[in-house]
């Protein structure tokens, strides 16, 4: 049962990270599109997209390698978890030395709520699954 | 098609490789003696198509060190002889202890190609070796062969005729560390100097087995132009300690791609395996590699930030300071505010940047992880000409062309390091970022994400095919074989990581720090003199110079605001924009400066663009200059890459000014 829920996680974060991939992507294209996606939080950011789609594609992979049982699927989904917390780690220290310019030596405001941008909160579970399965992960690697 | 090639089969004792010999020569045998030794050498031929090909079956050997007669009569044949293609015959149901061998065949330089003998009996156990994968982290094709069978021994011929006619070969050889390397790196230059050594032998073959006190290699050197030289660098090496650390890098290689290519063959996974097994995946492995290296930027120029802010306030309040003092003379006041402290503050404010990335870099060298980047790069470089150890100090330099071009000293051929010294400059470094966020900011205030990104691709763009473009001209040659490390992964210490950066940073201050300076210090004379003139005005040198210069820019709609700008560019590139402040007399205020630039009827979209393209091209900064003098050891390539960068940015600007309306006409 234990790969039920890891299929299940390599699907549901590979869909997560893939939809706000391309909206990021499409809302730093498309200038239209970056007021509507403005309000819930998701940066016009076309290269932090485009990073947010590579992360979607490792669980991806990790999915389609489970499903097909062409092997490595929990290879691959222990290392798009251990991106998705490089990332979002990446994004939370740059946004808060970002916050600090601004607090610091800026004229504008700042509110620690600019921190929950989808890279950093879709880093949250997998950081905590890492955590978890740490300890349980290589050892089902054997002969796959 | 060649008529006629050489094969020589090499393999460990016991691996059927009499059995593929006999099977592919039949009757058309020879047996002799080597020379001088009671061994025997089994020669035969065989045709396949129109070629007729001669095979040698070599003593079975577990190594090619010089412990044994049968060792070195296999080398030797190898060498010397220097057959078209070596096949080496491995026991596939022992892959492991075989591919020691591998290692060092590969080191010999000669064609390689990999029977995988036993396949049946391999098979049976439940062993998968995968082919491909042996091709892509060895860069050596490998056949399935059943030699009892004769399966596959027609695959192998053709193979083998096929790597006999690929040239160049691109060569995969295990590479032993920075202090090794450094040592190999010595020798190699000492045998290059005497022709006939080096014509003979490939050098750091030679080199390496110097260094791990094989006699047998030393005899090779005597009587020899630089036997002297070459024994004097030896004796300051432990070649005892230095052999067991050299076969502690191989072991590592082999234990780090043999999970790769035959997941079988151990019996667990470690977390090593796992993470490479994605990391240097077929598909995802460029992307994840550049996803971090976009983290890394991001990581450095927003922690940067804040530091680049407080140095910015600090310097702004000492030129505010000396302003207000009414000192007195008042050149000696503007020498200071506008000379000295501006200079300081041009040579302080990346140091943020600079520091940060190298921290970054350097944790992710320690990780273990650029090794594994590396070789997901490799046959990027290699396609474009280049070694895949160039990559990294391209990488640098997206931060700063001068700590990437120190970078790449690592790289040992002369051509190559060459090359990479040449094109680092089209890598777009962090000074010429304001520039864009000012240029793109105001003309395209909708896209500038993407007007700037266009950049950094067109600078990449330029770099890969100035590289092809020299290879194919004035730098001829194939790239150095890529040196395979494999250390094994570990959480960088913050420590290292710092010592690290600090090597590499420290030379960023020592040797820009002063050349910059020196530079501002020259602006200043340009921008206030003849005295009286105001600073940075048509009255002053400068604008005299600019007026010079317009004539020559015009044809790209540049104005002579614009050329001075440019001139004083060359000293660090940000200064652009402190000097479009100057000359449109708004200050580095950037909303009025904006405001100017849009109301300059000269300036466009179009004109703007071009001048990014311009200044991303033009030249290297001074300090850039200083370094590649010092590396290249030379004024020639100094001045090269002065003029090819002028010509390449007069003419990039020069296609986008004609060629700009018609594609961005809408915008
Ligand atoms: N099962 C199997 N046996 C093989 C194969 N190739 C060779 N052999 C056997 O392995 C033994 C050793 O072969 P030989 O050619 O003498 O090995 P060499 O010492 O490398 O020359 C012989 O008994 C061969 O019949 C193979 O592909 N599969």
């Amino acid at each position: 049962m234990a790969s039920l829920t890891k299929r299940i996680v390599a699907g549901i974060f590979g869909i997560l990270y893939l939809t706000f991939g391309v909206t990021e992507t499409l809302s730093g294209l498309v200038p239209g599109i970056a007021e509507q996606t403005a309000a819930f939080m998701i940066p016009a950011d076309i290269m932090g997209g485009l990073v947010l789609c590579v992360v979607a594609a490792v669980y991806l992979a990790a999915l389609y390698r489970f499903g097909t049982g062409a092997g490595s699927g929990q290879a691959y989904l222990y290392v798009a978890m251990a991106l998705s917390v490089i990332f979002g780690t990446v994004a939370l220290l740059s946004l808060v030395a970002q916050g600090t310019d601004l607090l610091v030596f800026g004229e504008e405001p700042w509110s620690p709520i600019a921190l929950l941008v989808p890279m950093v909160w879709l880093a949250i579970l997998p950081a905590a699954g890492i955590s978890v399965w740490k300890s349980r992960f290589p050892g089902h690697m054997a002969g796959e | 098609m060649k008529d006629r090639i050489r094969i020589a089969l090499a393999g460990n004792p016991n691996v059927g490789k009499s059995t593929i010999f006999n099977a592919l020569t039949g009757s058309n045998q020879h047996i002799a003696n080597w020379p001088g030794v009671t061994v025997e050498k089994k020669s035969g031929t065989t045709r396949l198509g129109k070629t007729e090909i001669e095979i040698v079956d070599l003593p079975g050997t577990y190594s090619l060190t010089a412990y044994s007669i049968d060792e070195v009569v296999a080398r030797d044949y190898i060498i010397e002889e220097k057959p078209d293609v070596v096949i080496h015959v491995i026991d596939a149901t022992n892959f492991e202890r075989n591919l020691y061998l591998t290692t060092q065949l590969m080191e010999l330089g000669v064609p390689l190609v990999i029977a995988l003998n036993m396949s049946d009996e391999a098979e049976k156990n439940g062993t998968l070796i995968n082919r491909t994968l042996i091709k892509k982290y060895f860069e050596i094709p490998a056949v399935r062969t059943v030699g009892s069978k004769g399966e596959g021994l027609d695959e192998l011929l053709r193979a083998a005729l096929t790597e006999a006619e690929t040239s160049p070969h691109h060569e995969h050889a295990i590479g032993y560390g920075d202090e090794i390397e450094r040592h190999i790196a010595a020798i190699v230059a000492v045998l290059e100097k005497d022709p006939n050594l080096a014509s003979r032998y490939p050098p750091r073959w030679l080199a390496i087995r110097l260094l791990e006190g094989d006699d047998n290699a030393q005899d090779k050197i005597q009587k020899s132009t630089i036997t002297a030289a070459a024994d004097a660098i030896l004796a300051s090496i432990d070649t005892e300690k230095t052999e067991a650390a050299m076969a502690d890098r191989r072991y590592e290689v082999i234990a780090a791609l043999l999970p790769q290519v035959c997941t079988t063959c151990v019996k667990e996974m470690n977390a090593s395996d796992i993470i490479d097994r994605v990391v240097t995946d077929r598909w995802l492995g460029i992307p994840i590699f550049l996803a971090l290296m976009w983290a890394a930027f991001e990581l450095t120029f927003a922690v940067a930030t804040p530091f680049m802010s407080a140095i910015d306030a600090v310097m702004g309040s000492c030129a505010s300071y000396v302003a207000g003092s009414g000192m007195e003379p008042a050149w000696l006041a503007s020498l200071l505010g506008d000379g000295i402290i501006g200079g300081l503050g041009s040579v302080l404010i990346f140091i943020p940047n600079i520091f940060i990335l190298l921290f970054i870099l350097s944790l992710l060298e320690d990780s273990g992880y650029l090794a594994r980047a590396a070789f997901v790069m490799d046959r990027l470089m290699y396609a474009i000409g280049l070694p895949g150890k160039s990559f990294i100090p391209m990488l640098i330099g997206f931060g700063c062309n001068v700590p990437a071009i120190l970078g790449t000293r690592t790289i040992e051929d002369k051509n190559d390091r060459l090359i990479t010294i040449l094109i680092n400059p089209f890598m777009s470094c962090g000074a010429r970022l304001p520039v864009y966020v000012l240029l793109a900011g105001a003309f395209f205030p909708t896209n500038a994400g993407t007007v700037v990104f266009v950049l950094y691709v067109l600078g990449i763009a330029i770099a890969i095919g100035s590289a092809y473009l020299f290879r194919k001209t004035i730098l001829p040659g194939k790239p150095a074989p890529f040196l395979m490390e494999m250390p094994p992964y570990r959480f960088p210490t913050a420590g290292t990581a710092i010592r690290h950066m600090w090597d590499r940073g420290e030379m960023y201050i020592r040797k820009a720090g002063g050349i910059i300076l020196a530079g501002a210090f020259i602006v200043w004379v340009l921008a206030t003199f003849p005295w009286g003139a105001e600073y940075g005005s048509a009255e002053s040198y400068a604008g005299m110079i600019g007026h010079l210069l317009e004539p020559l820019v015009a044809p790209l709609g540049f104005d002579w605001k614009i050329a001075v700008a440019l001139l004083f560019g060359f000293i660090a590139k940000e200064i652009v924009v402190g000097s479009l402040g100057v000359l449109y007399g708004t200050g580095e205020d950037e909303s009025s400066l904006t405001g100017a630039l849009l109301a300059d009827p000269s300036l466009g979209p179009v004109a703007a663009f071009a001048l990014m393209a311009f200044v991303l091209l033009y030249m290297p900064c001074v300090a850039t200059l200083a370094v590649i003098r010092k590396e290249t050891g030379s004024w020639k390539w100094t001045g090269f890459s002065v003029a090819y960068g002028i010509i390449v940015a007069y003419l990039v600007a020069f296609v986008i000014v004609r060629a700009g309306p018609l594609i961005l006409g809408g915008i």
